[in-house]
């Protein structure tokens, strides 16, 4: 058992640290984003300055003779390889330091903490609901398989399904805030003063829409994936035992499906997980959701690359974090994988 | 046997189901009636598809969703279990009527212990966790099952220590009708013997009456009191052990034993049984075996053969109401 964690730990890690090089050169193969500082009042003195300020005046890294395994020799072409922009990403990185924005001359770090809560916020609250509510719909749609409740809770997962993110979620702003009085957007209200509760409730009727909006984007596929999943357990030998036993309907589904039937949406939940970034950026936009996914919508208008790449480390470490769990909870539900 | 109407368990009247298909409608049990009487073991034998899963699984009202049952009565001590409430059912299935199911490899949750899967039927009766896991032990030591295994899962079991710990969950609630439905066929021979014995020793302590489902005649021969042997949906005959084997009167019966093996006499030629049984929803009319029996009459073509009275039991076949 430890050494099946240990062992999927090693992956992450694995994995992480070819994030860390892909992330590092994904943002320089763009070339020198002070390039694209086209002021006529800037004069070249200041566009230096900026490249020294930001490190874009020393090599990438000290030259790809490095990255021979045969000729590895640090010093193959005469540059300190310790004075490289590689070198900074991760001396940096080590010390918790992505950076500067450009746009807002903040840390990146400080401003990517501040705005990752808000978006594990949303995804939190949205995936929750979703896997709940599509778990519970289609348990009871496989029980009560070709009925009408099954076909309705059918039809209505693929039509939310099918539905593209950002549409849906304008379609519900126009129609929260115009018939319900729900705010137009943001995390709170501006300059409201509000303290404590009040400022939670305040805070929660922001979240509203967006949250629908998220939950209803991922209900239909959890719903059909539980719902053929259920119906494939509950042909299963085992649930003819439980019928046979004189169990309620409510323990074989409780006891007996729905444990066999998590395995599949656990993974289908960790997988979701790319996907669910992409639902974020475009909710987030849609609401003004101050969370990562708005701030990498700005960041790319404004070509903001300390803060894209730092957006992208997060996102990325985090999915693969997720992964480990879910991989770790895939085994803690079926001993069949945890004492092979 | 004094009482008559209290020696019998278990009476099935004219049980008659029909699974429903797409295409059609086949009668997977025509007119099923036998009697069970209280501490027997009944042997149900017939070819691969003849209804004998169906039947076991109409006595407990656990046909599959396209299985109806259109006809019949089925009484346990004297009360019609397809009049029950659901919930009534439910309350006698396992306390009363216990099932081993045929090929219990995955009869048993995968992702559920051993222990938990036993421990659930007896918190139905008596929610007390103490005396439910000293029973789990008493359980599994009446089938051979160490009790340092009750922890693990089905899959760290054998097939046979599977069977086993089956028979030892269905024994739980002391129930007063076990039904095996083949708990044998998947096993070596050794540990077929073993779980026969099981079943022998504890009809004999518990008094249990036991429906015993299989293909082999010669585990019928070792461990049955009766046997019922089916054809096609239909009982070919229903008698005694002895009349089975030493004068079976129906033809299927002959024929079913003429293609079995039989140590007693070496070197004798097995014969099979030309041609297939009928599909069920294309039956021949009359009597279904006709198209196989090598004794076939003209009546057998044209009527069906009613279950009738023979010296020990009772089969249905034309040859035998001519006598
Ligand atoms: N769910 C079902 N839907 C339609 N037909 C079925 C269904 N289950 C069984 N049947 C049919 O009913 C007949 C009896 O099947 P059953 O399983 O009772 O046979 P069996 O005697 O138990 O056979 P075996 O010895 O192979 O276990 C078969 O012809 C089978 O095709
Ligand atoms: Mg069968």
């Amino acid at each position: 058992m430890t050494k099946l964690i240990l062992r999927k730990l090693g992956w992450a890690l694995l994995t992480i640290a070819f994030v860390l090089l892909l992330n590092f050169f994904l943002f320089r193969v763009m070339g020198d984003p002070t390039r694209l500082l086209k002021d006529p009042r800037l004069s070249q003195a200041t566009i230096e300055a900026i490249r020294v300020r930001f490190g874009l005046d020393k090599p990438v890294i000290n030259c790809f003779e490095t990255l021979n395994p045969i000729k590895a020799s640090l010093n193959a072409c005469g540059v300190n390889p310790f004075n490289t922009q590689f070198a900074a990403y991760l001396s940096n990185l080590l010390k918790g330091d992505l950076g500067v924005s450009f746009h807002s001359q903040r840390p990146v770090a400080e401003l990517l903490t501040e705005r990752l809560w808000n978006t594990l916020l949303l995804i939190g609250a949205g995936q929750i609901l979703a896997i709940i509510i599509g778990i519970i719909l289609g348990l009871v749609a496989a029980w009560k398989a070709r009925t009408v409740l099954d076909y309705s809770a059918l039809v209505g997962s693929l039509t939310v399904w099918s539905l593209p993110t950002f549409w849906l979620g304008i379609l519900l702003l126009f129609w929260g805030s115009n018939y319900l009085g729900l705010p137009l957007g943001g995390k709170e209200t501006i300059g409201s003063g509000l303290t404590g509760l009040k400022r939670l409730g305040d805070i929660g009727t922001h979240l509203l829409l967006p949250t629908l909006t998220f939950t209803l984007v991922f209900i239909g596929e959890y719903m059909l994936i539980m719902r053929s999943t259920v119906l494939d357990v509950l042909s299963e030998d085992y649930i003819l035992t439980a019928k046979a036993k004189g169990l309620s309907t409510f323990q074989i589904l409780k006891d007996h499906a729905l444990r066999n039937a998590m395995l599949p949406i656990v993974t289908i939940v960790a997988l979701n997980l790319g996907f669910t970034v992409a639902g974020a950026i475009q909710i987030e936009t849609v609401f003004s959701w101050p969370g990562l996914g708005l701030t990498i919508f700005e960041a790319v208008g404004r070509r903001d690359y300390p803060v894209l790449q730092g957006a992208f480390l997060l996102l990325a470490v985090s999915v693969v974090l997720a992964n480990v769990i879910a991989d770790l909870l895939y085994t803690f539900l079926d001993p069949r994988v945890r004492l092979a | 046997m004094s009482n008559k109407q209290q020696a019998n368990l278990l009476e099935v009247r004219g049980l008659t189901v029909d699974y429903l298909t797409e295409k059609a409608k086949a009668r997977a049990l025509e007119n099923v009636s036998f009697k069970v009487a209280q501490g027997s073991i009944l042997g149900i034998v017939g070819e691969s598809g003849c209804g004998k899963t169906t039947l076991m699984l109409a006595l407990l009202r656990l046909l599959p969703q396209a299985g109806r049952i259109v006809a019949g009565e089925v009484l346990f001590n004297g009360r019609d279990l397809l009049r029950l409430s659901e919930n009534d059912m439910r309350s006698l299935r396992w306390q009363d009527l216990a099932i081993i199911f045929q090929g219990a490899m995955n009869a048993l949750n995968p992702v559920k212990t051993v222990e938990d899967q036993i421990t659930e039927v007896l918190l139905r009766q008596n929610p007390n966790k103490t005396s439910a896991a000293k029973r789990v032990d008493e359980l599994l030591e009446m089938v051979g099952i160490g009790r340092n295994r009750k922890g693990q899962y089905p899959h760290q079991f054998s097939g046979g220590m599977r069977q086993r710990a089956m028979i030892a969950m269905a024994l739980a609630c002391n129930p007063k009708l076990v039904i095996a439905d083949e708990p044998t066929t998947a096993l070596d021979v050794m540990v077929q013997a073993q779980i026969l014995e099981l079943l022998l020793q504890l009809r004999a302590e518990l008094d249990l009456t036991i429906l015993l489902v299989t293909h082999d005649l010669g585990v019928v021969a070792e461990v049955c009191d009766t046997a019922l042997v089916m054809y096609g949906g239909v009982i070919a005959e229903h008698a005694p052990i002895d009349a089975i084997f030493n004068a079976p009167s129906h033809p299927y019966t002959q024929a079913l034993l003429g293609a079995f093996p039989d140590h007693t006499k070496p070197k004798t030629q097995l014969l099979s049984i030309p041609g297939y049984p009928p599909k069920l929803d294309a039956l021949p009319p009359g009597c279904r075996f006709a198209p196989r029996c090598s004794q076939v009459i003209d009546i057998c073509q044209l009527k069906t053969p009613s279950l009738i009275k023979v010296s020990d039991g009772f089969a249905s076949c034309h040859l035998l109401e001519t006598l």
